[in-house]
């Protein structure tokens, strides 16, 4: 098994490399650090996805709910992460207004306030008051205590203007609201793993019902509605655009893909993605529970034969409990990554087939629908062809209607290749043997 | 005994049915037939028999054109042929049924016999012709059942006579069977005898293949025994024995095949006191297993012996009783707690229930114990878990090159043996025991008896359950006889005798309360 394994990992790393290979030919740029540091981000966010799958698929099971659950939770967490505004009863009345630089000139000193704080403006027109965002850092660099810079076209702002400073108020702590939404995600998997580890229910029909649900949920608490955080919680933002570390790339710099590049030496360095390196940490962790720890061991034994498993004394749905629980959670996470990369989520349509990607993506890295078969390196290397597919139509100038398409033939062929390469040795071995029979009657 | 042919006088008779000549196979690292030759008369009923791995399906798989031989001849009628294929062999007469029955259980008897070739009329099933062939097919092997019966509601017995009928009704001339009564009950398997005995009268080759050697003794008029893929022997029917079956088999003799020898015996080890299966919910099971014993547990198929097994280990849901290990008693709702008490169970089917066959022997031999081992209840301790796998195995005399290998490749005695591994590895108090050597060969047969024994004097208490009486006589210090989910009888190994045994398992004679 082990061996087996190793050659399907070995495979998809060809055919990762020939796709490099291919479309580097075509258009050097493919591996610039600009296209690479964009495929390691975008694999990273289904890769999340494809890792909790796999666990799901590794026991014998489905998860078709995933994509809902990325919805949900983004909505979840953009709902939570909203920020208040509250009238601060100071009033500051305009004295002069700058648009080129959206600086305006106050008769007052401005009081303390934090960035993204608002100036509210009664609107000529009678509406709702115009907001105008305070640029805190733009500000500062003023230094002037009676003047302020805005995010907001000022244009309609005139001189003797009386605003509201409203200042903002977060219910939650940005952290904990993503703590908050991870549990949401792992409530879901203790509903799956209860009602089809304990309940004997089919797991496909469970989470049929979860992908119908949960995106309905979604779009009824959001009244189906884009969602965003605007410019807010740049903090937490790290999480799906932060670049904490750059690595060292070889041969690319000598192919030239980066016209700015500074060096054309062996090395190039690509900033590696905060969520690859999340991603990989996850990995990791995930690695460890399968091969060397005990839950992983049983996740094995029950997919490759959960009765088997039953008589050494496993308990199967505990097992199985956990497997859904390790799914929705990285789902939910999954659903945090995709929500802050955007800072909005529109709940009709976004993480939409995500449960077919990350399925498809473990399956192509060598799990086995069957159950009991499966490594995490192949689940990640599955999801990094994918993306890396995506990435080169775009680049080969193929309209994005044809990814799809691309990707199925891909995985039909990974799929069928184990099966047809032993059919045709099969039948090689076969006309081989007629033929020496009948040369030695 | 049936009625016989007083000899084969060969010169006399007609050339045979069929023979193979000097059969050769050979698979990638192993010589499955070398040089193997048989030959099948008409009427006559020959078993082959042989440790498993002997060749004995290579070359019945060969005779029904599933295995092309790498070189030999066989011989159709005295002609040289070659056999294409299944369909083929079928044309010419030779049928071959499987160990696992080939039947679509959807589908009720006509349909099924009728599998493959059904005639038509317009271009429609002609059903009628169907039902007329189907019902004839059923008088000829003499069972009486409606065809549109559907074969998922026969029992498995059932099914293999509907393999014969299905085999009778293409004008099979050659039958052969891969242990047709493996898993069939008593009764079933009298019946399959019958029908056995019948077609032989009329005219009909039968090859079987079988371990129960009881069987070859009451149905074979003559015995090719094979060992390592070579022919070692024929036995005509005045010198079938068990004893020389035994020796061709093995190639050595089997005088210590059962080494029952007296052993202490402790205190009480397993107390059960009115248990209720959900099978059999009228009976209450009660009797007790004293530490180092070794208790069989005889009876028919179907008896409630495998159910009482699984109650007791909290795989099937009990109803009612106290269970109590070494005077303590305990619940069991699951399998979890039956080990924590310090039960183990070897399972009835040992591919399905005791092993993972995709795993390997060390991950199959730790399985038991590994949460046991691991470091913060977590984390597998690598070590260790090579060490019990390596040092269980060699106790039990695993052969295999590596511990790595998949259990999916190894024999059904070294299987069997890895599950013991797995369940020696907890230290149980109380081993149970289904069919522990269903399927396993000769050889290892011995060697798990002997494991037997050897557990027995470490304290030990063994509950095994056996359909094969020999084995329950030559095992047992005692013997529970249980009949409809009922224990009907307490045999001590002085009253152990076949006759009491069926006595009490047929519930013929008056129950001795247990």
């Amino acid at each position: 098994m082990a061996i087996k394994s190793f050659t399907r990992t070995l495979g998809i790393a060809a055919l990762l490399l020939v796709v490099f290979i291919v479309t580097t030919i075509a258009d050097p740029n493919f591996v610039g650090s600009d296209n690479l540091y964009n495929i390691l981000r975008w694999s990273a966010f289904y890769g999340v996805l494809a890792l909790g799958v796999a666990f799901v698929i590794i026991t014998g099971g489905i998860d078709l709910s995933i994509g809902s659950v990325v919805a949900l939770s983004g909505i979840t967490l953009m709902i939570l992460l909203q920020v208040d505004y509250k009238d601060s009863g100071t009033d500051l009345t305009v004295a002069s207004v700058d648009k080129e630089t959206k600086t305006i000139k106050l008769v007052e000193e401005m009081p303390a306030f934090r960035d993204l704080d608002r100036l509210a403006i009664p609107n000529p027109g009678g509406a709702d008051d115009i907001l105008l965002s305070i640029d805190a850092k733009q500000t500062a660099e003023l230094n002037d205590k009676n003047a302020i810079v805005v995010r907001e076209n000022v244009s309609r702002i005139t001189a003797g203007t009386i605003g509201d400073l409203q200042t903002q108020s977060r219910l939650l702590n940005p952290w904990l609201a993503v703590l908050l939404t991870l549990l949401l995600g792992t409530g879901i998997g203790v509903f799956h793993g209860l009602l089809i580890g304990y309940g004997g229910m089919q797991p496909f029909i469970i989470t049929l019902c979860g992908l119908l649900g949960y995106r309905s949920l979604a779009r009824i608490v959001s009244n189906d509605e884009v969602i965003t955080v605007g410019s807010h919680h740049a903090d937490l933002r790290y999480l799906s655009s932060g670049q904490p570390i750059d690595i060292p790339v070889p041969f690319i710099g000598m192919i030239g893909g980066d016209s700015d590049a500074a060096s054309s030496g062996f090395f190039q360095w690509v900033a590696l993605p905060m969520p690859m390196l999340i991603l990989l940490v996850l990995a990791l962790m995930g690695g460890i529970l399968l091969h060397k720890m005990v839950p992983g061991r049983y996740m094995l034994a029950m997919g490759r034969n959960p009765e088997a498993a039953r008589f050494s004394g496993i308990n199967t749905k505990r097992v199985t409990l956990l497997a859904y629980v390790i799914c929705s959670t990285l789902a939910a996470l999954g659903g945090v990554l995709f929500a802050l990369d955007l800072g909005a989520v529109t709940p009709a349509t976004d993480g939409n087939f995500y449960e077919l990607y990350a399925i498809a993506a473990a399956v192509l890295g060598g799990c086995s629908l069957r159950g009991g078969v499966g490594s995490i390196r192949g689940v990640i290397l599955g999801t990094l062809v994918i993306l890396t597919l995506y990435s080169m139509i775009n680049f080969m100038g193929k309209s994005s209607e044809w990814r799809d398409l691309i990707i199925g033939v891909v995985l039909l062929l990974g799929i069928a290749a184990d099966e047809i390469g032993r059919v045709v040795i099969n039948r090689i071995k076969t006309a081989k043997r007629r033929r020496n029979l009948a040369s030695n009657p | 005994m049936p009625a016989l042919p007083d000899s084969f006088d060969m010169s006399s008779m007609s050339p045979p049915l069929i023979e193979a000549r000097d059969v050769s196979k050979a698979y990638p690292g192993v010589v499955a037939l070398d040089q193997v030759s048989m030959h099948l008369q008409q009427g006559e009923v020959l078993a082959i028999i042989g440790e498993n791995g002997a060749g004995k399906s290579t070359l019945m798989k060969s005779l029904a054109g599933i295995v092309t031989p790498d070189a030999g001849e066989i011989f159709i009628d005295g002609e040289s042929t070659t056999i294409s294929g299944v369909q083929d062999a079928m044309a010419r007469g030779i049928s071959l049924i499987h160990q696992e029955l080939n039947l679509a259980d959807n589908l009720d008897i006509a349909a099924n016999i009728y599998l493959g070739r059904e005639p038509t009329r317009l271009g429609l099933i002609d059903r009628k012709a169907m039902v007329r062939g189907a019902e004839q097919a059923l008088t000829e092997i003499g069972l009486d059942l409606p065809v549109d019966t559907l074969v998922a509601e026969l029992s498995t017995g059932r099914q293999q006579l509907i393999e014969i009928a299905k085999a009778i009704s293409t004008d099979a001339r050659v039958l052969i069977m891969d242990e047709p009564t493996a898993s069939l009950s008593d009764a079933e398997t009298r019946k399959l005898y019958e029908v056995v005995d019948k077609l032989a009268s009329r005219g009909v080759g039968i090859i079987f293949i079988s371990h129960r050697l009881a069987e070859v003794k009451r149905l074979a008029h003559r015995v090719t025994v094979l060992r390592d893929g070579k022919n070692v022997g024929d036995l005509s029917r005045d010198e079938i024995n068990h004893d020389a079956m035994v020796r061709l088999m093995v190639g050595r003799d089997t005088q210590s095949f059962y080494q029952h020898e007296p052993r202490p015996i402790g205190e009480a080890a397993l107390g059960v006191d009115g248990l209720v299966t959900t099978a059999f919910p009228e009976h209450r099971l009660s009797f007790e297993l004293k530490a180092g014993e070794i208790v069989g547990v005889a009876g028919l198929v179907g008896a409630g012996r495998t159910e009482m097994l699984r109650a007791l280990f909290g795989i099937d849901p009990s109803l009612a009783g106290r269970v109590e290990v070494d005077g303590a008693a305990f619940d069991i709702h699951n399998p979890q707690q039956a080990i924590r008490a310090g039960l183990a169970l070897v399972p009835e089917d040992r591919k399905q229930q005791g092993v993972v066959l995709e795993m390997s022997i060390r991950e199959n031999s730790s399985m038991a114990r590994l949460q046991r081992d691991a470091k913060a209840g977590l984390v597998i301790d690598s070590a260790q878990e090579k060490r019990l796998a390596k040092d269980k195995n060699e106790m039990l005399g695993t052969k295999t090159p590596t511990l790595e290998q998949n259990v999916k490749n190894l024999s059904g005695g070294n299987q069997q043996k890895v599950v013991l591994a797995k369940w020696l590895a907890i230290e149980p108090k109380v081993l149970l025991m289904d069919e522990p050597t269903r399927g396993v060969d000769i050889g290892a047969k011995a060697e798990i008896y002997r494991i037997m024994e050897q557990l027995a004097q470490q304290g030990v208490a063994i509950l095994f359950v056996s359909s094969d009486l020999e084995e329950v006589l030559g095992v047992a210090d005692r013997a529970l006889v249980m009949h409809e989910g009922r224990i009907t009888g307490e045999l001590s190994r002085e009253a152990l005798s076949a006759e009491a045994v069926m006595a009490l398992a047929t519930d013929t004679h008056q129950a001795q309360p247990a």
